[in-house]
């Protein structure tokens, strides 16, 4: 059973990637924010975390990932960015973490597939 | 023969001598002084002298009388001649006077015109004898007959001699012509005035010219003045070089743009050490290339701590009257908040398009959902259904918000289809779409149904109590209550709606109606185009209602606006 978090604020978006990639052999978890996903991140191991970039009130996608492989690399696992941000200066800064797999919203659904696959065969 | 003729002197002396006698009484001066002689020989010729001694007294005084008729022929001779002088002169001075070109008359101490010559008839437009009929007060410019009586005045005092002016006739056409007038007097023995004769110099072209000329100047000075004027109210900076780099002039605009007194750099080279000192770099290179006619950018560092600024500047050659190259006016602009506004558009741009890709991520991805999943249940597929709907509806707002900013930058506002409508409906309806997924939020109305109800267009209402009840969820992420109150104030409806979210500044209030604006942009998950309370602003003013904002920091913000009360 592979576990994968969806780290967004929007509801509707957390509902669609949990219906969207549902399956009997994943496990799907939701954070609403950034400090909910260190958190649940630092109880468990994740095999797959898919991340927003833009989150209200405090940890940003960015700061989310940066704090998570600074405290809890031994928990670390493949990080995927979902965002609106559709800008080079985000998929640069998202490489130079060692993010390379960026997947802008409105998505293809075998797109998203394609990717989650990719990464969880990897890890 | 001798005899005969020494016979006829002798008589001719003696009718003379008759004569002579008879005039004793009369003491005229002796032109032939032979006066003691001749009582000699009358002595001698009573007493009976000799025929020799007679004889001898004739021939002496024969001799005596010829050279005296000579002395006569030639008196006569020069008088003819004085006479002839005379009549010369007196032909001079006439063939002058009627011939002058000038106008020439004589005239009494009273100012009647005695002789008047054709030119002075042309100039003032009477015919002679009209003229000798008048006086030169009759002649002369209301304005200028203290003057001119003043002038007569002293001549019959006797302070002066003569007289010289400048002065107004009016002709007969009633004309104003100018003269130059000058004005000789005769006296008698008894030092009064007999007449004076004039000489009137027509100088009317000089005059008109020269007022022309003080009309000319006069407003060359005025269009001097006004240009100076001009540049000193244009808005832009304004930097004249002329041919040898010299600033020549500076307006107010460019020494408040550039922090640099006109009086410090007047009439000095833009190569001068100091003169450069005090100018950016960009604008003083720009300056001394002389490399004209463009247009450039560059950015003022806050020399009195202000903010940075951007400023255009626009070079141009000044062309003089031979079209030969006169200088170099540049013109500067601060374009910051030009700049600034570009920095909101893009911004804005980026921000449009994240909100609609947050909805239509959704819309795509359930639409995807529900076409490849057949065995998924109906309760399930309709509440994909509704998500879907929502969404679009979402998608729907902000597109319209796209096309009010549109209307609103086009100059075309908004077409109001006004209605009495209830503002406690509108709200009800407005809070319903945030009951669903803003449960941390409660609304509180207190509006009486019947007296909230205004004159307006329900949709654009409808969109301006969505829009700021939206702010009011959105700025208040930990939830709270939101009041909505109301009151009517004689013919308009005031509503006030008050949350409890993260206020903000007085920089940001004071911004908040501007188009693009966000008040907190370094938080871009809050939704939103930054376009809702310009447009928001732009619907209450077209309804003739006035809107502001009251807010603190940390306590929350009350939005209100007024409204025409309906019936």
């Amino acid at each position: 059973m592979k576990k994968i978090l969806i780290v967004d604020d929007q509801e509707i978006i957390r509902q669609l990637l949990e219906i969207s990639l549902r399956s009997d052999e994943r496990q799907i978890f939701q954070a609403e924010s950034g400090e909910r996903a260190v958190q649940m991140a630092q109880e468990q191991r994740f095999d797959l975390m898919i991340v927003d970039l833009m989150m209200p009130g405090g940890m940003d996608g960015f700061e989310t990932i940066e704090y998570l492989q600074k405290n809890a690399a031994d928990k670390l696992c493949p990080f995927m960015i979902l965002t609106a941000k559709d800008q080079q200066s985000e998929r640069d800064r998202a490489a130079s973490m060692g993010v390379l797999d960026y997947l802008v919203k409105p998505f293809k659904l075998d797109d998203l597939f394609a990717t989650v696959d990719n990464l969880l065969a990897k890890g | 023969m001798a005899m005969r003729n020494n016979r006829a002197k002798v008589n001719r002396a003696r009718r003379l001598l008759e004569r002579r006698r008879s005039k004793t009484t009369k003491s005229v001066p002796n032109r032939v002084a032979t006066g003691p002689k001749r009582s000699e020989a009358e002595e001698r010729l009573g007493r009976g002298l000799s025929n020799g001694v007679l004889e001898t007294l004739i021939q002496q005084r024969t001799r005596e009388l010829t050279e005296v008729n000579e002395r006569l022929k030639l008196s006569m001779v020069r008088c003819q001649r004085l006479d002839g002088r005379l009549r010369e002169s007196e032909e001079l001075f006439r063939s002058i006077f009627e011939q002058a070109n000038a106008g020439m008359n004589t005239l009494t101490l009273g100012g009647r015109y005695l002789q008047v010559n054709p030119a002075f008839c042309d100039f003032v437009g009477y015919r002679r004898e009209e003229l000798q009929r008048l006086t030169v007060f009759d002649l002369t410019h209301p304005e200028d007959q203290v003057v001119t009586r003043e002038r007569f005045d002293n001549i019959r005092k006797g302070t002066y001699e003569a007289f010289d002016y400048e002065k107004r006739f009016v002709r007969r056409d009633g004309k104003v012509v100018w003269g130059h007038v000058t004005s000789a007097w005769i006296f008698d023995d008894r030092r009064q005035p007999l007449y004076g004769i004039g000489l009137v110099q027509n100088i009317t072209d000089r005059k008109e010219a020269e007022a022309e000329l003080k009309r000319t100047l006069l407003s060359a000075r005025e269009a001097r003045t006004k240009i100076a004027c001009i540049l000193k109210s244009v808005g832009d900076g304004l930097i004249v070089t002329d041919v040898r780099q010299r600033i020549v002039l500076m307006n107010p605009s460019a020494e408040e743009l550039l922090g640099v007194s006109f009086e410090q750099v007047v009439n000095r080279s833009i190569t001068d050490p100091y003169v450069s000192s005090l100018l950016p770099e960009e604008l003083r290179n720009a300056l001394q290339c002389g490399d004209t006619d463009g247009r450039f950018e560059f950015e003022l560092d806050d020399r009195q701590g202000r903010r940075l600024r951007a400023v255009q500047a626009q070079m141009s050659v000044i062309h003089d009257r031979d079209d030969q190259q006169g200088g170099v006016i540049t013109a500067l602009r601060d374009v910051s908040r030009e700049r600034e506004i570009d920095f909101m558009k893009t911004e804005f741009i980026t921000t449009a398009a994240h909100e609609l890709r947050t909805p239509l991520t959704s819309i795509r991805g359930f639409c995807e959902i529900l076409l490849t999943r057949p065995e998924l249940e109906e309760a399930q597929r309709l509440s994909m259904l509704t998500i879907i709907n929502e969404q679009s509806e979402t998608l729907a707002r902000i597109v319209n918000d796209l096309l009010d900013l549109a209307r609103i930058e086009s100059g075309l506002g908004f077409v109001l289809q006004k209605a009495p409508c209830d503002l406690a409906t509108l709200v009800t309806q407005a809070t319903s779409h945030f009951s669903w997924n803003h449960d941390g939020h409660r609304f509180q109305v207190a509006l009486a149904p019947d007296e909230s109800v205004v004159h307006g267009d329900r949709a654009k209402l409808l969109q301006v109590l969505e829009n700021v009840l939206s702010n009011a969820v959105k700025y208040s992420p930990r939830g709270g209550l939101v009041r909505i109150t109301g009151q009517r104030n004689e013919d308009a409806f005031q509503m006030s709606i008050a949350d409890q979210g993260i206020g903000m500044s007085d920089d940001q209030v004071q911004r908040i109606f501007d188009k693009f604006y966000r008040a907190d942009t370094s938080n871009s998950a809050i939704e939103g185009v930054g376009l809702g309370m310009n447009i928001v602003q732009e619907i209450i003013k077209a309804h003739g209602g006035r809107i502001w904002v009251e807010s603190c920091l940390g306590e929350g913000t009350i939005v209100h606006f007024t409204l025409p009360a309906g019936y």
